[in-house]
């Protein structure tokens, strides 16, 4: 009986320990090149996923969480990513969406671009840049079947590395206000002792409430 | 004595039979191009054009037979047509749409795209996550009699990360981005290509035809 108890405290232990390591490490960091903007009545901001690197593309998923983030968690007036885009055609697409708040200022030198962006009411607009990607993994676990049920045992895990950066224009001023990066890993661990219990390191949504907090620090409602 | 009765199939053919439909069922893949295409928010050029779609473009639809995976059939549908339809509309004052040429009629300067080619790839062929898909249009432009002035092809490109179970979906992603792209293209470069914008500017100082 004391052995069995003692078992089980030892899996506990072992639970919390996997637990509180499928945690994820973060590092923000800012960079202000303007003060901060304000959103005044009427203004919205989008959230625009960069498209034009070859390698990797910023994933729909992490351009939606921080779309998510600012509208529901910090309730700025977001507008859809897709709306801004069918509204701009086909100026933010990414063979013609413009890499500098230089760039832009110069295409909105056409007054019809001009208009429809005032039309529109988009006023500040944050491009995500980065990607997800898994690093190490390692372990094994063996399954098996047989008269009484199944059973696994053993142990897998990998560890996911977010990198990413968003830069905020502000699109009535052609001002660059300034940029943000996280850089957020986490090891997830699968172990199995009869069932696997997968705990999974939420690394993208980490990097995502990192990046949607210091956006807000550079973007605020009127009061 | 009793007989216990044999089952007519085995399990482990069972197994195989299920494993033989599933991979049937995953031969070819359809995908149908339903998309719609907002209008260019541009300044339009003030010219009349004629937008031929023929039937080989409005009708497209290409096949795509791999060896070590699902085939694929992709039907363009109306896809075509509301791109350039929309495309054109946006970057022109007048645009009329047909579907064939009367000899015994005038027209503005007529605008033919073409599908030259369609090329796809999986994640499976690429090793990367992602469906790609590169279209090479061809945009011939002739006089409003019909002599022709330029052809002018061009390749748009998209792509779409893989989803599990929507291979189908993916792809008509990655097919509904090549095609802004194309529209991108066309905005961006058509009437900067010298034979295109010599044509028009000859119809500006009314030497040209079909304005």
């Amino acid at each position: 009986m004391n052995h069995r108890v003692r078992s089980t405290q030892r899996l506990l232990v072992i639970g919390l320990c996997l637990i509180s390591s499928a945690c994820v490490n973060s590092r923000v960091e800012q960079l202000r090149h303007k003060p901060g903007g304000v959103i005044a009545k009427g203004e919205t901001v989008v959230v625009l996923g960069r498209r034009q690197n070859f390698r990797h593309q910023v994933e729909k998923d992490f351009t939606s969480c921080v779309y998510s983030s600012l509208l529901n968690r910090h309730g700025l007036p977001v507008k859809p990513e897709e709306q801004f885009m069918d509204e701009m055609f086909p100026w933010f697409q990414p063979r013609t969406a413009p890499t500098s708040s230089d760039a832009l200022a110069e295409r909105l030198t056409d007054p019809t671009l001009a208009k429809r962006l005032t039309d529109i009411g988009t006023r500040y607009v944050v491009w995500l840049d980065g990607v997800t990607t898994k690093g190490d993994d390692g372990g094994n676990m063996s399954c098996g079947v047989g008269p009484g049920g199944g059973y696994c045992l053993g142990l897998m895990w990998w560890e996911k590395d977010a990198k990413y950066e968003a830069a905020i224009w502000d699109m009535r001023e052609f001002q660059n206000l300034g940029k943000v990066t996280v850089d957020a890993t986490g090891t997830s661990y699968v172990p199995a002792i009869i069932v696997p219990v997968p705990l999974i390191a939420p690394t993208m949504s980490a990097a995502c409430s990192g990046v949607a907090k210091q956006i807000t620090e550079f973007l605020r409602k009127a009061p | 004595m009793t007989h216990r009765r044999k089952a007519l199939l085995s399990p482990r053919t069972y197994i195989m039979l299920l494993a033989a439909m599933l991979l049937l069922s995953g031969c070819t893949k359809y995908v149908v191009l339903k998309q719609e295409f907002p209008v260019p928010v541009m300044q339009k050029h003030p010219y009349t054009v004629t937008l031929l779609l023929e039937d080989s473009l409005r009708n497209y639809v290409h096949e795509e037979k791999f060896a070590d995976e699902a085939d694929w059939k992709v039907q363009f549908g109306i896809a075509n047509v509301a791109l350039y339809t929309q495309m054109m509309e946006g970057m022109f004052e007048r645009v009329e749409v047909v579907n064939k040429l009367n000899p015994n009629r005038r027209y503005g300067t007529i605008i033919k795209p073409r599908m030259a080619d369609y090329q796809l790839s999986t994640p499976t062929l690429s090793s990367t996550d992602y469906y790609e898909v590169w279209i090479k249009y061809e945009l011939e432009v002739l006089t409003g009699k019909g002599t022709p002035v330029t052809s002018w092809p061009f390749t748009a490109y998209g792509r779409n990360p893989k989803k599990f179970g929507a291979a189908e979906s993916a792809l008509a992603e990655a097919t509904r981005r090549a095609m802004r792209d194309a529209a991108a293209a066309v905005v961006l470069d058509f009437m900067n290509e010298p034979a295109v914008k010599a044509h028009f500017q000859g119809q500006s100082s009314g030497t040209g035809s079909g304005r």
